[in-house]
């Protein structure tokens, strides 16, 4: 039914290979620079540019090399494949398990972009709270934004403080959660509103997601199961490209949400 | 621990087919068997390794693709698909793709169907009887040309006739040498309530592109500007659709002939051979 493919062999089942045309995407390379960037040595590499040019993917222009016509329209499709395998395969169990629908589909198409995450699950007499290894870098944040579907009690006390220390803090809840807060701490959710570096909106969809807290260090994601069962969990990374990601996340529920100025 | 992705759905060809295919739809085993060509002793050990590995999961008798399974799939299918393209022949990989804005090469693996069709040396000036035949049923016809091929006249008329939407774009010397050779014809066809004609600049590097219902064709330059005689054609529902858009971003980038007036403005232009530059929207 499908042809066989003699090229998968050349991209993926070599590191050096798929490495170095990726590298490549960047545009034509030196064999130093390649040398450098790769942290090889020239013969060994030498065979693998030598296999790549036989395939067609390189071309050698003058001293330097680059992919050519077939391996620029290959390589690109690469990258967003190898992107989403690694995170599949670095927590296997955990997306397995996850409902990965809860995430706006466009998102979901670039969950590679999470790019290194790991899970922390907080010790029991904190499991209310956001794990300690977070906070840190949390305080250390210039902006922070969440979104939640989900009621911490923590949640009035430290975006208060964080407010206060100057932080730009910019919360998207689900009404109930908000109806919430209001009634039990009406006046710190007074003050917190009328701070100049604070944004709250209501949001009367579904959030799917249990919570997403990114800042400008850090993204965490707390995701509901396939059978609709919650544990406290943050799954965590630092990688630019996360934070882009939660960026566009924070922004979607944004946009489906209304923003509070007065209780 | 689980075995790395690449390896499930890479080391064998059985296991890409068989994401491949549940991608589509949930097959029950039936359908797999048929479908793959494969006996159930030979297939079911690569579906419990995909099940294994979360990508696929048994339900109501047949088997489907989970939440992660799907996303794996996305990525597969595209990098497969331009695989595909590439090593089916060479021809995308030989002419010149400058003509295809970035959005739409990103989706070439959409033309992975396509077949090349090869001129057969003793007709190589005659009308494309083929081509004739295969669009002269169309429902709609779109036609971006930078070649003269008056025998297509006949058919641009019978489908306007026939009120099937008709979109022509010339490059203007061909427009130019269509209105020296049949200016009634083309008034005629300029004025009808669906037939569209629209001319864009020389230098388009794209040497042809015609795309109805019935199916597609593609013909391009190599990287000299040379034309081999050749095109690729397939009726595949993804390559039409690619064609289209690529026929929209010419249209968009066309100036569109309407009414007596501006087809004057060509013909009178043609006489002493040039045009006034004011009349074309830059192509790029």
């Amino acid at each position: 039914m499908s042809m066989e493919l003699q090229l998968i062999d050349t991209i993926f089942f070599s590191d050096k290979r798929k490495n170095l045309l990726l590298f490549l995407k960047n545009g034509p390379k030196t064999i130093e620079e390649i040398k450098t960037e790769l942290e090889v040595s020239s013969s060994p590499i030498m065979a693998q540019i030598r296999i790549l040019i036989k395939d067609g993917l390189l071309v050698q222009k003058d001293d330097s090399y680059e992919l050519s016509v077939k391996g620029k329209l290959i390589v690109p499709k690469m990258e967003p494949l190898l992107s989403t395998f690694r995170i599949f395969d670095e927590n296997h169990d955990y997306w397995a398990r996850q409902d990965l629908r809860t995430l706006p589909p466009h998102l979901l198409d670039r969950i590679g972009e999470l790019g290194k995450c790991m899970e922390l699950v907080p010790d029991r007499t904190h499991i209310f709270d956001y794990p300690p290894e977070i906070m840190d870098p949390l305080y250390r944040s210039k902006t922070v934004m969440e979104v939640s579907s989900f009621f911490r009690p923590g949640y009035p006390g430290l975006y208060l403080d964080l407010a206060n220390k100057g932080i730009e803090v910019s919360l998207v809840l689900e009404r109930p959660i908000y109806r919430k807060l209001v009634t039990d701490y009406r006046q710190e959710v007074e003050e917190f509103i009328n701070m100049g570096n604070t944004q709250i909106f209501i949001c009367d969809n579904k959030i799917e997601l249990a919570s997403s807290l990114v800042t400008d260090r850090f993204i965490s994601i707390s995701m509901i199961s396939k059978d609709g069962r919650y544990y406290n969990h943050e799954m965590v990374s630092f990688e630019k490209s996360a934070l882009e990601w939660g960026k566009e996340l924070f922004n979607y529920y944004r946009d489906l949400s209304e923003q509070i100025t007065q209780i | 621990m689980q075995p790395e992705l690449i390896d499930i759905v890479f080391r064998s060809q059985k296991r890409r087919d068989l994401l491949l295919l549940l991608g589509e739809e949930p097959r029950t085993m039936e359908d797999i068997k048929i479908l793959l060509d494969v006996s159930p002793t030979a297939i079911l050990p690569q579906i419990k390794r995909l099940t294994d590995s979360n990508l696929v999961i048994q339900k109501n008798g047949s088997y489907e693709l989970t939440d992660m399974g799907e996303q794996v799939f996305k990525k597969v299918r595209s990098l497969v698909d331009v695989l595909t393209l590439v090593e089916k022949n060479d021809y995308w990989t030989e002419h010149d793709l400058g003509g295809i804005p970035q959005y739409l090469l990103d989706r070439i693996g959409d033309l992975k169907d396509c077949n090349l069709v090869k001129a057969d040396p003793s007709q190589i000036f005659e009308p494309s009887t083929d081509l004739l035949k295969f669009f002269s049923s169309s429902l709609y016809l779109m036609v971006f040309s930078s070649f003269y091929r008056p025998e297509f006249l006949p058919l641009y008329s019978k489908l306007g006739r026939l009120e099937s939407e008709v979109s022509l774009i010339f490059t203007e010397s061909v427009l130019e040498k269509f209105l020296y050779n049949y200016e009634r014809k083309i008034r005629k066809l300029s004025t009808m309530k669906n037939t569209e004609l629209s001319v864009c600049k020389d230098g388009a590097k794209i040497a042809e592109l015609i795309v109805s219902d019935r199916g597609m064709m593609v013909s391009l330059f190599d990287s000299q500007g040379r034309f081999y005689h050749e095109y690729m054609c397939c009726s595949e529902s993804q390559a039409i659709s690619w064609v289209r858009e690529l026929f929209d971003f010419y249209k968009s980038r066309a100036l569109k002939v309407e009414g007596e007036k501006s087809i004057d403005n060509f013909t009178c232009t043609s006489e002493n051979g040039a045009f006034s530059e004011s009349l074309l929207l830059s192509l790029h």
